[in-house]
């Protein structure tokens, strides 16, 4: 009985963040445009042009093969499996024993290595330039993720999520600063990683907008690891019912809400990261990494 | 049942020799003689597989050769068996590959390589192991050409056999260098890695036998030299020199295979990362050893396994895939090959299979080991003092560090080599490889891919026994019917419910995408940001506005900020570390230029021997 609950909520959740992610994608561009003081584009417009693109009939260069048909998919795949993984309403999903940090972390780099596979097959500059660029980051963004979640695992003694989430509800996650160093590190790598939209120069139809759907839930992902971290409240407590669970959807809705207005009005402030700035800010986030995990070491031999 | 198996092995091992023997005197029937040393090979692996999972006492056998006082002794335990199967795998794919393609003169090294091998292996001291090991590297030097690379290679055999032999007769003090300068150099250790890329390049199926077969050969001695039973629990410090030696080699290599020219350099370069993360696992397992903490040394030691494991049979397998591009396409140089997914497409699939293995992509092998070595960093002892702890995160970024070079390597070999359009009109009309050839590397592939999705059933079954031999304690590996645990109460690793996740949701798309592309494939030239069609007289397009072979990966070092952006530009500057690359860099070309001439390999070894012994008779003095 637990587990068909567990299941269920499983269910709920992969069919929120399925329906969420182009929303909030559009939702913080609608927030940006009118603080820039433009009319912008409804929030729904990233799902209108999802159906635009599905409708289309793809179009393939003449030397594609059939990894151009296949690795959109794999990307969306990857992508979509560490959606599922990441809580975003309710702890003790049936799927919480596989959502260990480092798999969800390596998803999305899985995910993007397939996308870059497809931008290298067709051998146009554009899209090679952007492969490069892609791999180039990722080189300056993983030592940050490996050091934040050692700084997790050292503070908790374990690198599940869901078991993470738990003990950060109980204010078990001690040091706070080093947990709260860790989270930064991570946000700004979530804040700087780039846009894959030039990778998918050489895409069309359905596979374009299977590989703009996984961007969309890669920002996802992002959103719920770091509200889930940072702001657990709320959320429904495992083998609880649905009543527990609206109460959860509710603070979770308020939750993305409040942030994504918040990183919209951060780049309308601020503005888009230049690429030139990106690997400063990568350096930075490191350098943050390393100190949470230096402080997370060091009240561990305190304690 | 082991002496049995025992007898069996050694027949085999001794039947490789003689076959590779034959194959000198009756090159005229070569093909065949490959033929039955594969099958062999094949019936050896399997009888150590079977010995593996088997516990028990040990069984041993004298041979009637080796030195008078102290004939050569061969034993059998499960440790033992597990890379005598490794090797015995990776030859028999070897020698398929090269009996099923056009077997050249010097193809006789193989089996006997392979022999040699298995001697170290199961040779039960220090005499035997450094003495297969050698013959071993000999052999593979015989089968290169003579030039100043292949006495390199020599040299390096020899030296790694002679610091075996030595390391077995001294204190057990001097192990720890006698390991790292033997056996680590024959494993490509960082400072001493620069042999392996030209030992690669010697144009023979026998590169495949030095990555897939040798490097695990000779990170089993040093597995045996630093955990042997008869040494004393070995002393703290000695974690930190393997830690750094390894970490260092593995972002040596991952850096070296984004920047690599040619695909054989860029394969030696993933062998040296994979090397690298190896040594980190034997270094925090003898720090967890001396900490007392026996589930952490059970993980780094499970991390090692695997580690080498995936090398064996993923090493294996991209070494007979580049040999298979280098037959079909006519060169190796990355700048001249391009589009072979085309005309080689199962050799590309191999190439993939075996790169995604190495790398840490979930749920690849290379993936779970990584798991491994960060929980079992997470789970050591911290230390009370700064610079421990610096080092420790240090080795945490390193680690993260080496898995995203890896991916970008992967990224740079298959997608200039195999993706894109052709860049030379050779590399247009490569050609696949004989159909048996074909099925040996998908046969890897699937092995290496199978070993990355159900790495809990593969720790059960055959890492049990060997973990059981290294830590004499009755502990069980980190694992589960279903992915790794970290022993506390955590979940864990799941590797196979996340894999058929991962599978089912990859074809529940394909058939949505099915279902709505209903219409037939429409194609036409690459969209390329709106750019016109490459005129009739470009059949492969413009080749400048496609990537250079070399030019994919950035240049870290303005990455990284260690040099700026303007600096870069402008005519080098004279920083102390360039000042200090330069001198070493000069200091080795000098080394090889003058000193190791293929005559003067004897009188090296005799030397390095000699600074060896003085190096025991020191520290047995202290």
């Amino acid at each position: 009985m637990t587990f068909v609950v567990a299941m269920l909520a499983q269910s709920i959740h992969i069919a929120l963040v399925m329906a969420a992610a182009p929303l909030v994608c559009g939702l913080q561009r609608w927030i940006e445009a009118r603080l820039a003081g433009r009319a912008g584009p409804v929030p729904w417009q990233p799902w209108s042009d999802l159906r635009r693109l599905i409708r289309k009939q793809p179009a393939f260069a003449e030397n594609a093969t059939l990894l151009s048909r296949t690795a959109p998919a794999a990307c969306f795949a990857a992508t979509a499996l560490a959606a599922a993984l990441v809580p975003s309403f309710a702890r003790g999903m049936a799927f919480a024993p596989l959502a260990d940090l480092l798999p969800v972390l390596g998803l999305l780099l899985a995910g993007r290595v397939a996308l870059s596979l497809v931008a290298l097959e067709t051998g146009t500059a554009p899209a090679g330039l952007a492969a490069s660029r892609t791999a180039a980051l990722a080189c300056l963004a993983e030592p940050t993720l490996y050091l934040a979640i050692f700084a997790f695992g050292v503070l908790a003694g374990t690198t599940n999520l869901d078991q993470l989430i738990s003990m950060q509800l109980q204010a078990m996650l001690q040091p706070l600063s080093a947990a709260i160093l860790a989270l930064a590190s991570l946000a700004l790598v979530a804040l700087v990683s780039p846009d894959p939209a030039a990778l998918t120069a050489e895409l069309s139809g359905a596979d374009l907008a299977l590989a703009a759907f996984a961007g969309a839930l890669h920002q996802l992902v992002w959103l719920n690891l770091l509200v889930g971290l940072a702001l657990p409240f709320g959320m429904a407590e495992p083998g609880s019912g649905p009543v527990a669970w609206i109460a959860g959807l509710l603070a979770w809705s308020t939750k993305v809400l409040v942030t994504t207005a918040g990183i919209a009005a951060l780049r309308g402030a601020a503005g888009a990261i230049s690429p030139a700035l990106r690997p400063r800010a990568l350096g930075i986030a490191a350098a943050l990494g390393m100190l949470g995990a230096l402080l997370a070491l060091a009240s561990a031999v305190a304690a | 049942m082991n002496a049995l198996l025992l007898t069996l092995l050694t027949a085999a091992l001794a039947a490789l020799p003689a076959l590779g023997a034959l194959a000198v005197v009756w090159p005229r029937q070569a093909r065949r003689i490959l033929w039955t040393a594969a099958a062999v090979a094949i019936i050896g692996a399997a009888a150590a597989l079977v010995s593996v999972t088997l516990a028990g006492t040990p069984a041993e056998i004298t041979l009637p050769i080796g030195l008078p006082a102290s004939p050569f002794r061969l034993t059998l335990d499960p440790l033992a068996a597990f890379f005598l199967a490794l090797t015995l795998g990776a030859g028999t794919a070897t020698l398929a590959c090269s009996a099923a393609t056009e077997p050249s003169s010097n193809t006789f090294a193989i089996p006997v390589c392979l022999g040699f091998l298995g001697l170290a292996v199961l040779g039960a001291e220090g005499l035997a192991q450094g003495a297969g090991l050698a013959a071993a590297g000999i052999a593979i030097w015989a089968a290169g050409p003579a030039d100043r690379d292949g006495a390199v290679t020599f040299c390096v055999a020899l030296l790694a056999g002679a610091a075996v032999i030595v390391a077995a007769a001294a204190p057990p003090q001097a192990r720890l260098w006698a390991a790292l300068i033997g056996p680590g150099m024959l494993a490509g250790l960082a400072p001493l890695h620069r042999w392996m890329a030209p030992a690669h390049r010697a144009s023979t199926h026998a590169a495949a036998l030095l990555s897939g077969a040798a490097v695990p050969t000779a990170l089993y001695l040093m597995l045996r030299l630093l955990f042997d039973a008869g040494a004393a629990v070995p002393p703290a410090w000695w974690g930190w020199p393997l830690s750094l030696f390894g970490v260092f080699s593995a972002l040596a290599g991952g850096l070296d295979a984004t920047r690599a020219a040619d695909l054989d350099t860029a394969l030696a370069a993933g062998t040296l990362r994979q090397t690298g993360l190896a040594m980190l696992g034997l270094g925090i397992a003898l720090t967890a050893r001396a900490a007392d903490l026996p589930s952490v040394e059970t993980m780094a030691l499970a991390a090692v396994l695997l580690l080498i494991g995936t090398q064996a049979i993923g090493g294996t397998l991209q070494a007979l895939a580049s040999s298979a591009v280098r037959a079909g396409a006519g060169t190796r140089q990355l700048d001249r090959l391009g589009g072979l997914v085309h005309r080689m497409p199962e050799t590309t699939l191999c190439l993939l299979a075996a790169l995604v293995g190495l790398t840490a992509l979930p749920p690849s092998a290379n993936f779970a080991a990584v798991w491994l070595l960060v929980h079992a960093l997470i789970g050591l002892p911290h230390a009370a003092i700064l610079p421990a702890q610096l080092l420790r995160c240090a080795m945490i970024a390193a680690l993260g560090l080496a898995s995203a070079l890896g991916a970008a390597g992967l990224l740079r070999l298959v997608g200039v080599a195999c993706l894109g359009r052709p860049r030379t009109p050779r590399a247009a009309v490569a050609q696949e490889q004989p159909r048996p050839a074909r099925l040996a590397l998908m046969a890897l592939a699937a092995a290496v891919t199978v070993t990355g999705i159900s790495v809990g059933p593969v720790l059960i079954l055959f890492a049990s026994q060997p973990l059981h031999v290294i830590t004499e304690a009755a502990v069980r590996p980190p694992a589960s019917w279903v992915g790794l645990a970290s022993g506390t109460d955590s979940p864990g690793y799941a590797s196979l419910p996340i894999a058929c996740l991962l599978l089912s949701t990859v074809g529940i798309v394909l058939w949505l995408r099915r279902l709505i592309v209903r219409s037939s494939l429409v194609s036409g030239p690459a969209w390329q940001d709106g750019f016109a069609a490459p005129p009739a007289w470009l059949p492969f397009g413009d080749p400048a506005t496609q990537a250079a072979g070399a030019g994919f990966a950035p240049d870290f070092a303005r990455l990284f900020g260690i040099v700026s952006a303007s600096a870069a530009t402008s005519p080098r500057p004279r920083l102390p570390w360039t000042e200090a690359a330069l001198w070493s860099r000069w200091g080795a070309a000098f080394a090889t230029r003058r000193l190791v001439r293929p005559g003067s390999a004897p009188a090296i070894v005799l030397i390095l021997l000699a600074v060896l012994l003085v190096l025991c008779s020191w520290t047995k003095a202290a």
